[in-house]
C-alpha cells in the first residue's frame, strides 16, 4: 500500500458526505470509521467467495486453485478479447488474405506476449493501490499532464467506438439487418449488460460473450490448413512475400505499435479496482491476463488462417471491407463458415464496444471524483453510466449519419491510437516503478527490463509509424 | 492492512453481509473502502528536469503529430 496524503481542498473533503446523500445504502459508524457503502458491501460479496474458495491453507490444492482462478478471472480475458475487435479481425483477414501462411503468424504471437508484459503492470497497480489509471495519473502527474492523457484517451475510445459499430454493422449487414437495426440492437444489448449493477454479473455476461470471438477457430479448420507449413511459419519466421520492403515494415510497424492501446490500460486496471482484487490475487490477475493473451492470440491466428484461401487463390482483398471478407470465403468454407465468420466480426465490435465504453466510463468517473463502479445504481452513479452509455450511443449514431466520415474515421483511429501510446506508457513505467504508490510491489529488474524493452519497442514502433504514415515516401 | 477472512466467518453467507460490516471489513482492505478512497489520495511526485523534457517532448510529438496526421488525411480524402 502506497503513501497517502489527506484530501486538502473542501470540495473533495466534503465528497463523500454530499454522495452519500445519495447513496441509500451507506451506513456511517458511530466509531468514526469509514462508512461502507453498497459499493463495498458489493465488492465484499465478491471478496467473501474468493476468501472462502482460498481457505486457511498455505499450498491450494488444484480444486481450490481452480476455483479461485475462475473467480478471479476476467479483466485480462476481457481486455485481450476486447483488442481482438473489429478492425483488428479485419486487419488479420487482410493479413491472411495478402500474405498467407507464414511470417506474420508467429508475429503476431510475439505482439500479444508484449502486451502481456505491459498489461501486466496495470493488474499490479489496480490490486496494490485500488485506484484507476486515469486516477493515479492525476493524483501523481498533476491534472495538467492529466488532462491531455485524458483528451487523448476520450479522443482515441470515441473514434475506435465508432470503428466498432462500423464493424457490427458490416457484419451484421451480411444478414440482411438494416443498419438502423444493428445499431439499435448493439446499443440495446450495450445497454442490458451494464444495468446490472453488478460488476460480477457484467463481467460474466461479458466473458460468455467474447468466447464467441472463437467462432473463427472453425472457419480456420473448415479450410483445412496446411498444418506443416503452420509449423514451419512459426519455426523460420517465414516466408515473407515482398521481403523486408516498405510496405511490410510498415505494416509491421503498425502491427506492433497498436499491439497495446491507451484504453487497455484504463480498463484492465479499472476493472482489476471494480472487481476488488488485492495484492494476494496478483498471482491470478497474471494467469488471466495469461490466459487472455492466448486465447486472443489463438482467435487472431485463426482468422489469418480462415482467410488463407483467398491468398491461395490468388483474389484480391486489398480495398475489402466488413462482411465482403465473409462473403469472399464462402465458395472455401460454405455458408455455414462464412455466417460464423460474419457472426465473428459482431461479436468482436460488441465486446470491444462494451469494454472501451467502460473504459471511458471508468476513467471520466475517477477524474470527476464522482462514483465509478459497475456495483453502484445509476442513481448513485449516474455521470460514470452517462459517459459509458453516452460515448456508445453518440458513436452509434455517427454512423447512422448519411455521408458521415467513416472513412476518415477507420483511417485516423489507429493512427491516433499509436501516436498516443508513448505517454501512456511512459506514465505506466512510472507509475509501476514508483514506491510511493506500489509499495514493494514496484517492477523488479527482470519486469524492469522486459517492461522498459517493451515500451521503448512500442513507443519505437508507434513513432515509425506515425511518421511513415504523415511522411509516407520516407521508406523509399 | 492486508483482508483476511477469520475462520469463525467462514459460514456467513453472502446475504447477510449488508448486516455483518465487521465481515465487510474484513473481507476489503482499508484503502478499498470507498470512503477511504475519497478522503485520500496519492500525493504529486517531483519531477526532474529530465523527467520533464521528456513529458514535454512526447506532448509536443503528439499534438504535432496528430495536426499533420489530420490535415494530411483530409488532403487524401478530398
Amino acid at each position: 500500500m502506497g503513501t497517502f496524503d489527506q484530501r486538502s481542498d473542501s470540495t473533495q473533503s466534503n465528497d463523500f458526505a454530499s454522495r452519500a446523500a445519495g447513496d441509500t445504502t451507506v451506513t456511517i459508524p458511530a466509531d468514526g470509521s469509514d462508512p461502507l457503502t453498497g459499493e463495498d458491501i458489493s465488492r465484499a460479496r465478491d471478496r467473501l467467495a474468493v476468501a472462502k474458495a482460498r481457505g486457511n491453507a498455505q499450498i491450494l490444492k488444484p480444486w481450490r486453485w481452480m476455483r479461485l482462478l475462475w473467480l478471479l478471472a476476467g479483466p485480462g480475458v476481457l481486455v485481450f478479447l476486447g483488442e481482438n475487435d473489429a478492425p483488428s479481425m479485419l486487419s488479420y483477414a487482410a493479413t491472411g488474405s495478402q500474405f498467407g501462411i507464414g511470417f506474420f503468424l508467429p508475429f503476431i504471437l510475439v505482439t500479444f506476449l508484449a502486451a502481456w508484459i505491459v498489461q501486466e503492470m496495470t493488474v499490479r497497480l489496480g490490486s496494490v493501490t485500488h485506484r484507476g489509471h486515469a486516477e493515479l495519473i492525476f493524483d501523481r502527474f498533476g491534472p495538467f499532464w492529466g488532462f491531455f492523457s485524458m483528451a487523448d484517451l476520450m479522443l482515441g475510445n470515441f473514434l475506435t467506438l465508432v470503428t466498432e459499430f462500423i464493424g457490427i454493422r458490416a457484419g451484421l449487414s451480411y444478414f440482411g439487418v438494416p443498419g438502423l437495426v444493428a445499431v439499435g440492437g448493439a446499443i440495446t444489448l450495450i445497454l442490458a449488460v451494464t444495468m446490472t449493477r453488478r460488476y460480477w454479473t457484467w463481467e460474466r455476461i461479458l466473458l460468455a460473450l467474447a468466447l464467441f470471438n472463437g467462432l473463427f477457430i472453425p472457419v480456420a479448420l473448415m479450410t483445412h490448413p496446411n498444418w506443416g507449413a503452420v509449423g514451419h511459419a512459426f519455426i523460420t519466421w517465414g516466408p515473407l512475400p515482398g521481403g523486408l520492403g516498405s510496405q511490410n515494415i510498415l505494416l509491421m510497424m503498425a502491427d506492433i505499435g497498436a499491439t497495446v492501446t491507451p484504453w487497455m490500460l484504463f480498463f484492465q486496471q479499472g476493472a482489476t479496482t471494480d472487481k476488488g482484487m488485492q495484492p494476494a490475487d496478483v498471482g491470478f490477475g497474471r494467469w488471466d491476463t495469461s490466459i487472455g493473451t492466448l486465447l486472443a492470440a489463438i482467435f487472431g491466428i485463426a482468422v489469418v488462417l480462415a482467410t488463407v484461401p483467398l491468398y491461395t487463390h490468388g483474389i484480391s482483398t486489398e480495398n475489402y471491407k466488413g462482411a465482403q471478407f465473409a462473403q469472399a470465403l464462402q465458395p472455401y468454407v460454405g455458408k455455414l463458415g462464412s455466417t460464423l465468420f460474419a457472426l465473428g466480426l459482431v461479436e468482436a465490435g460488441l465486446v470491444a464496444a462494451i469494454s472501451i465504453s467502460t473504459s471511458s466510463g471508468y476513467a471520466f468517473g475517477e477524474v470527476m471524483h464522482h462514483a465509478h463502479s459497475l456495483n453502484r445504481s445509476i442513481k448513485e452513479a449516474w455521470p460514470f453510466y452517462l459517459a459509458l452509455l453516452g460515448s456508445a450511443v453518440a458513436a452509434g449514431a455517427i454512423v447512422l449519419i448519411p455521408h458521415a466520415p467513416l472513412e476518415f474515421i477507420v483511417l485516423i483511429v489507429n493512427v491516433i491510437a499509436v501516436l498516443a501510446m508513448p505517454p501512456a506508457l511512459l506514465f505506466l513505467l512510472l507509475l509501476v516503478n514508483d514506491r510511493e504508490v506500489m509499495g514493494d510491489s514496484v517492477n523488479g529488474l527482470w519486469l524492469n527490463i522486459a517492461g522498459i524493452a517493451v515500451t521503448v519497442l512500442l513507443i519505437i514502433a508507434g513513432l515509425g509509424y506515425g511518421v511513415t504514415t504523415v511522411f509516407p515516401k520516407l521508406l523509399g | 492492512m492486508n483482508a483476511e477472512l477469520k475462520p469463525d466467518n467462514h459460514a456467513v453467507k453472502s446475504t447477510e453481509l449488508s448486516q455483518r460490516h465487521d465481515v465487510v471489513r474484513s473481507l476489503l482492505e482499508e484503502d478499498q473502502l470507498v470512503a477511504f478512497k475519497q478522503r485520500t489520495r496519492f500525493g504529486r511526485r517531483k519531477f526532474s528536469p529530465g523527467l520533464k523534457v521528456l513529458l514535454w517532448a512526447l506532448r509536443i510529438y503528439v499534438v504535432v503529430m496528430l495536426i499533420i496526421v489530420i490535415i494530411q488525411i483530409v488532403r487524401t480524402l478530398h
